[in-house]
């Protein structure tokens, strides 16, 4: 049997990553270079979670198919809790591209919607509720 | 709104930090002296990062967000969260491995494990652990702390970062740090320890990729979209119904499709993983230590009253001890001759074989079964023809097991410790310890009776063969002294 036993699992990974691209939006200084190394990180967050998702669709397991699909994952469930299926398709790919081209002009200086930049600000912040929440160990064990 | 104020975290941080602190200091004076020595080192490491990285951030977080109370105190707070779960994690799943191992007793096998090891990698620190979880595992860290401080790195300011880089610049670890756990109970048989070989395997495997090698595989189709559609359509917990006269609510209608789709894809993904490197572990194994690793295996499934099925980190029992038997026989040249040993294994292959087919699989566990046997261009053989050559070097076929074990046997059936056998030349040399395992398996399971016979009447069975493991133990230990000292 092989134990995993992660010191910084990938989950906490991403909270990190996805606090540091709402600490660079709330900033307003996106010119900086902490505030450009965040949304780069966080556009490198969001290929890898539609990358997840080729890897899903193709049912290929790969070297970094794991951890793409667990970034994959906590994207859609970020997308079916910020209930934009709703009235629209259940697929979640136009969304997570919508939020990669906001992430890529907002790297390249282009100027992008305030929608576009609050659609992503929502979808990191969910983010970091997800991933922090499943590292939290259970606060009491009762047993009989 | 932050419900718990900054002040609270920060303090509680401090505490955790100086109790982590004191364990790991208290642990480590109850060690054997050198034991875990790189492991503790690199604990101490991580403790020291996250310390810097929480301080540091906290410092330039009240100067950049001065203005804003507010986003300053749910930074504060997710912070404190990020750097309490590593500790806790620290505190959690690395501590008991340093007072597990205060528990130890001499080991007798330790040298020849090392020795094992070092075939395959010389940068490594190993531990074995007693376990009271009736289990044997394997737990294996590469770059162990460097690789976490630097994750730390990568989400710091520029000071942090720095500072973090100096930090882990202080001390070079091994590039291993591993761990092998064993049932306490077993730690007076050489032969149930022989289990250790396929735990020793996943170290191999990590350190030459060996799975690596086997990607990318394609999960199968047909039952993969059975069990999405399965899942979609799983009713929701507790009976939730869209409305009161409404159709039950399934999975796909609280989620989504591609979110089902997801979930699935993640789970067969890693239960993959897990099945293919206990595939190659117990190749591995088979190789390496011969017909041992295939009855120490036996008699583990027996006592741990296996039922025949598959879990999420292990295919069914019946079908890798037939992937074992198989490879004994179609690579390894066992079972062509009337030998004890080669009854013993023939007879076995038609239970081992009914075992397997009757092997029911369901959910992720079928999915990944099917894919093991049908994926196009990754069937079995071509699977495994990609494991043997690491191991090539190393197998104990059946003609090395002729030429090696039966002076060993004789020496064990006669109640001595088979430390040196003549060799080729004429002259004493050290036995082999995988010849000693063997000749030990080979005399229970063949002649045992004939062995608990050499005892005077009123020794207990069990007495009796606890003298057996003695004396393979013995010579395990002598023998590897001898080679090192020739």
């Amino acid at each position: 049997m092989i134990r995993s036993r992660e010191v910084v699992p990938a989950s906490l990974e991403h909270a990190l990553i996805a606090n540091r691209v709402l600490a660079a939006l709330a900033s307003n200084d996106l010119a900086s270079q902490e505030s450009q190394d965040a949304v780069e990180d966080g556009l490198r967050f969001l290929r890898s979670v539609l990358e997840g998702r080729r890897f899903a669709t193709s049912r290929s397991v790969q070297p970094d198919s794991y951890k793409a699909a667990l970034a994959y994952g906590e994207g859609v469930k970020a997308f079916e809790l910020l209930g934009y299926r709703q009235g629209q398709s259940d697929d979640p790919a136009p969304y997570l591209q919508e939020l990669v081209n906001c992430a890529a002009a907002l790297r390249q200086h282009a100027g992008a919607n305030d929608k576009a930049v609050q659609d992503l600000t929502n979808f990191f912040r969910t983010i970091r509720n997800i991933a922090l929440a499943s590292t939290e160990r259970t606060v009491e064990r009762v047993s009989w | 709104m932050q419900s718990i104020d900054q002040k609270t975290y920060l303090e509680v941080f401090e505490q955790k930090l100086h109790s982590l602190r004191k364990l790991v200091q208290d642990l480590r004076r109850g060690l054997p002296n050198r034991t875990s020595d790189q492991f503790i080192q690199g604990l101490n490491l991580i403790i020291d990062a996250v310390e810097l990285f929480l301080h540091q951030r906290v410092d330039n977080l009240k100067a950049a967000l001065a203005g804003n109370p507010l986003e300053l105190a749910e930074q504060i707070a997710f912070h404190s969260k990020v750097a309490l779960r590593i500790l806790g994690a620290l505190h959690e799943e690395y501590l008991p491995l340093l007072h597990a191992e205060s528990q130890r007793n001499e080991y007798l096998v330790y040298p020849s494990i090392d020795r094992a090891v070092r075939l395959f990698t010389e940068s490594f620190e190993l531990t074995l652990v007693p376990d009271f979880e009736y289990n044997y595992a394997f737990v294996g860290k590469e770059n162990f702390a460097s690789r976490e401080i630097e994750l730390l790195e990568a989400h710091s300011d520029q000071g942090t970062k720095s500072a973090l880089a100096a930090l882990r610049g202080k001390t070079a670890l091994k590039q291993w740090i591993t761990f092998l756990h064993f049932p306490v109970a077993d730690r007076d048989s050489a032969l149930n320890l022989c289990v250790l070989a396929h735990e020793l395997a996943h170290l191999v495997d990590e350190a030459t990729k060996i799975y690596q090698k086997l990607l990318p595989i394609e999960l199968d189709k047909s039952s993969f979209d059975e069990l999405v559609d399965a899942r979609c359509n799983t009713p929701a917990y507790g009976g939730i119904t869209a409305s009161t006269s409404g159709p039950q609510l399934t999975f796909e209608k609280i989620f989504t499709k591609p979110g089902v789709e997801a979930r699935c894809y993640l789970s067969c993904n890693e239960v993959l993983e897990r099945w293919i490197r206990e595939i190659i572990a117990d190749i591995l194994a088979i190789h390496a230590i011969g017909p041992a690793s295939y009855f120490a295996f036996n008699d583990f499934f027996a006592y741990m009253g296996a039922e025949n099925i598959p879990s999420s980190s292990h295919p069914a029992p019946a079908f890798r001890l037939q992937l074992m038997l198989d490879e004994l026989k179609d690579t390894m040249g066992y079972m062509s001759s009337s030998s004890a040993i080669d009854s013993v294994l023939t007879e076995a292959m038609p239970r081992v074989a009914a075992g397997a087919n009757a092997a029911k699989y369901k959910d992720e566990a079928n999915v990944v079964q099917k894919t093991i046997e049908k994926n196009p261009g990754k069937n079995a053989d071509n699977f495994l023809a990609k494991i043997r050559p690491v191991i090539s070097g190393y197998s104990f076929k059946a003609s090395a097991y002729g030429q090696q074990v039966p002076d060993v046997l004789r020496r064990l059936r006669s109640g001595i410790a088979p430390i040196e056998v003549l060799d080729s030349s004429g002259a004493m040399s050290p036995a082999s310890v995988v010849a000693i395992l063997n000749a030990g398996w080979e005399l229970y399971k063949t002649d045992i009776d004939g062995f608990y016979g050499e005892f005077r009447g009123d020794v207990p069975k069990m007495e009796r063969l606890a003298n057996l493991n003695h004396l393979l133990f013995k010579a395990i230990e002598a023998s590897e002294v001898a080679r090192r000292w020739k």
